[in-house]
């Protein structure tokens, strides 16, 4: 099995049990929490959120009529992301270099996070989360661009402590509508 | 209409702010380039099979892209000829027919109106449906799996076209049995800068690679890369070459091909390497011991006048779409070698996507650059100042069975001075006759350094940048 449908698997919740409400509070919470460090740069300690074997993943679709629908899937779809840790610590690591001239001043970002729903799996330690996020990003004078997606989220609890370990951003956009994604999402 | 002699002046690599700004200059340049130019369509990985098609732009001509039934491939400006909408809104996929939305009008894959809704009640059957089918591109042709479009019939072949770039190009396109292809969907990023800066910067600009992209090599380079540093704090100018006067085309290469460098921005560049190494022999047989061993592997960015880019190594291939002065729309997929195993485009992908992708490292990096450009040139005032390409003027040379003009080193301007005679060229000329050939002015070049060195008459043997 190629990783692209290993990762497309968790798209599709094993349970459509809506968790219990201490749970989606607490998810809430992590979720706002994470925004909240996202949108003051605080990247390191959002890295410390994701576990050891995040898959941190957005595909590249193509707009393709309706009749198509049932297509075998594409053997490379492609990315906009396709991370593990390593690969999210690298854009920390260059985010927090001082040498990423165009976030210089820094430019503000806010994450919007909402419609959230938080499911049980199979895995009593993990759920799976959706949430709509609104992302606003103030730069240069008045110049500002606004993009939303939807995440696909599992979360796992480890010592009393939830962590995400796979995300699947799916952008509302055709195309990439901002001249760079130095961000987080 | 303002001079365009006034614009660019090659020998001073100086360039006046409005090009890159001038509405007029603009549809001058869809006239005289775009409508005049072979433009790239697709690649014919990405419509394997008769009904497959791409949906894609040549200037700002939305043109689709199909398999023919017979193999060939076709193409045709995406617009019903009846009251002129949009005949498909797809990006790319398989279909038997096309069907406008406005009235319903339907078009085979070879462009024949097959379907008139009402032609009978209301035609009273006396529409020739043989004058309405779509319109096709003028030319469409092939070279070695790129599928090129041209809409003017007075232009040359897309060989001809092509020239001596073929030369290089196959470095890529025909080193390994089955050539090339792309991989993905398409990666689409919208930048508010005029379309010329980004290919210009991939051309022949590796002055800002170790200054912009700072940050992305610090955390990204596992191999060196002829010399280049982070911070441009040093450069060793003998490891790569700017090779331009191949009418508009250029080639920007490193020539440690052997060493892989062209893989040394993968944090695990080891899979690419066994790959060189286990058919670097067929390379070799197939391209020559230059090709084979200095370019084959090594990080090298071919741009196809005027907005084609592919570079190995980075495995990045992309197509710049203008829409209007100050808009590009820039189309990227990562490429491979169809014989690479499967691991390999895996890996490629993945790194091309976290490289040179929406949200690349690197590609990151650039477009806020080339956006300020662009709009700063909206100040009446500073759209009165000129700009310039002048780093390592006047070392032009050519090298013994290296077709084009060469300059030493990836960090020097020759290909941007070149890219922009060109496009003064084409904008100055009438029509294809009046736009020069380079062929004469490299052999003039050669004959006078051939003099200087006491030329001989003998064959010189095929050999490398010194």
């Amino acid at each position: 099995m190629n990783k692209t449908a290993e990762q497309s698997d968790h798209f599709l919740p094993s349970k459509t049990q809506p968790s219990a409400d201490a749970v989606y509070l607490d998810l809430t919470r992590r979720l706002h929490f994470e925004a909240r460090l996202m949108d003051q740069l605080r990247y390191q300690e959002w890295l410390e959120l994701m576990a050891e074997d995040v898959i941190y993943w957005s595909p590249l679709i193509a707009r393709k009529l309706r009749n198509e629908a049932n297509a075998p899937a594409e053997t490379y779809p492609g990315f906009i992301f396709n991370e593990r840790k390593q690969h999210l610590q690298m854009r920390v690591t260059r985010l927090d270099s001082k040498l990423v001239w165009c976030e210089d001043p820094i430019n503000h970002a806010r994450h919007l996070v909402s419609n959230v729903e938080v499911f049980d799996t199979d895995d009593s330690d993990q759920v799976k989360v959706y949430s709509a996020v609104d992302l606003h990003r103030s730069r240069l004078d008045s110049k500002l661009k606004r993009i939303t997606y939807l995440r696909s989220d599992l979360w796992r609890q480890i010592a009393g402590q939830w962590y995400l370990t796979r995300r699947r951003i799916d952008f509302d956009h055709n195309g990439t509508i901002d001249s760079n994604l130095n961000l987080f999402f | 209409m303002m001079d365009l002699s006034q614009l660019v002046d090659t020998k001073t690599g100086r360039q006046s702010k409005k090009i890159f700004t001038d509405p007029d200059l603009y549809e001058l340049e869809m006239e005289r380039i775009y409508a005049r130019c072979w433009l790239f369509l697709a690649h014919e990985s990405q419509i394997p099979e008769p009904g497959d098609f791409m949906r894609t732009f040549m200037g700002e001509d939305e043109v689709l892209v199909i398999r023919q039934d017979d193999g060939s491939i076709n193409a045709f400006l995406n617009f019903c000829p009846h009251r002129g909408n949009r005949i498909c809104k797809a990006d790319r996929g398989h279909q038997r027919q096309f069907s406008c939305a406005y009235h319903g009008w339907s078009f085979a894959t070879n462009g024949d109106l097959i379907g008139v809704p009402l032609e009978t009640e209301a035609y009273y059957d006396k529409l020739n449906k043989q004058d309405f089918g779509l319109i096709p591109v003028t030319q469409v042709d092939t070279y070695k799996g790129l599928v090129f479009g041209c809409f003017d019939a007075d232009g040359p072949s897309l060989s001809d076209y092509l020239g001596d770039m073929k030369w290089y190009i196959d470095v890529w396109l025909d080193a390994m049995p089955g050539g090339s292809e792309l991989l993905g969907n398409t990666q689409k990023v919208t930048i508010d800068a005029n379309w010329k800066l980004p290919i210009e910067n991939v051309a022949g600009d590796g002055y800002h690679l170790g200054w912009a992209h700072a940050g992305a090599m610090t955390v990204s380079t596992s191999l060196g890369v002829s010399g280049l540093s982070v911070g441009n704090t040093d450069i060793d100018i003998s490891g790569g070459l700017s090779i331009a006067g191949l009418n508009g085309h250029s080639v920007l290469a490193s020539l440690d091909g052997e060493d892989g460098s062209g893989y040394g921005f993968y944090p695990d560049p080891q899979p690419a390497l066994d790959y060189l190494q286990q058919n670097r022999a067929t390379a070799i047989e197939k391209l020559g011991e230059f090709r084979g061993k200095k370019l084959w592997g090594s990080q090298i960015n071919f741009t196809i006048y005027p907005n084609l880019q592919f570079l190995p190594g980075l495995n990045w291939f992309r197509v710049y779409h203008p829409k209007g002065p100050g808009r590009y729309e820039q189309w990227t997929w990562a490429m491979a070698e169809k014989a690479m195993p499967e691991s390999l485009k895996q890996q490629i992908i993945e790194n091309q996507a976290r490289t040179f992708g929406p949200a690349g490292l690197f590609d990151n990096d650039d477009g806020d650059n080339l956006e300020a450009i662009t709009e700063l040139g909206r100040g009446w005032r500073t759209r009165q100042a000129d700009v310039y390409a002048n780093m390592a003027l006047g070392r032009e040379h050519t090298l013994p069975g290296l077709p084009g003009i060469i300059t030493d080193g990836l960090v020097c301007e020759q290909n941007q001075r070149w890219m922009y005679r060109r496009w003064l060229e084409l904008m100055q000329a009438d029509s294809w006759a009046e736009v020069p050939d380079y062929q004469a002015e490299q052999a003039e070049l050669r004959q006078c350094e051939q003099a200087e060195a006491g030329f001989t008459g003998q064959p010189q043997p095929e050999q490398g940048a010194a």
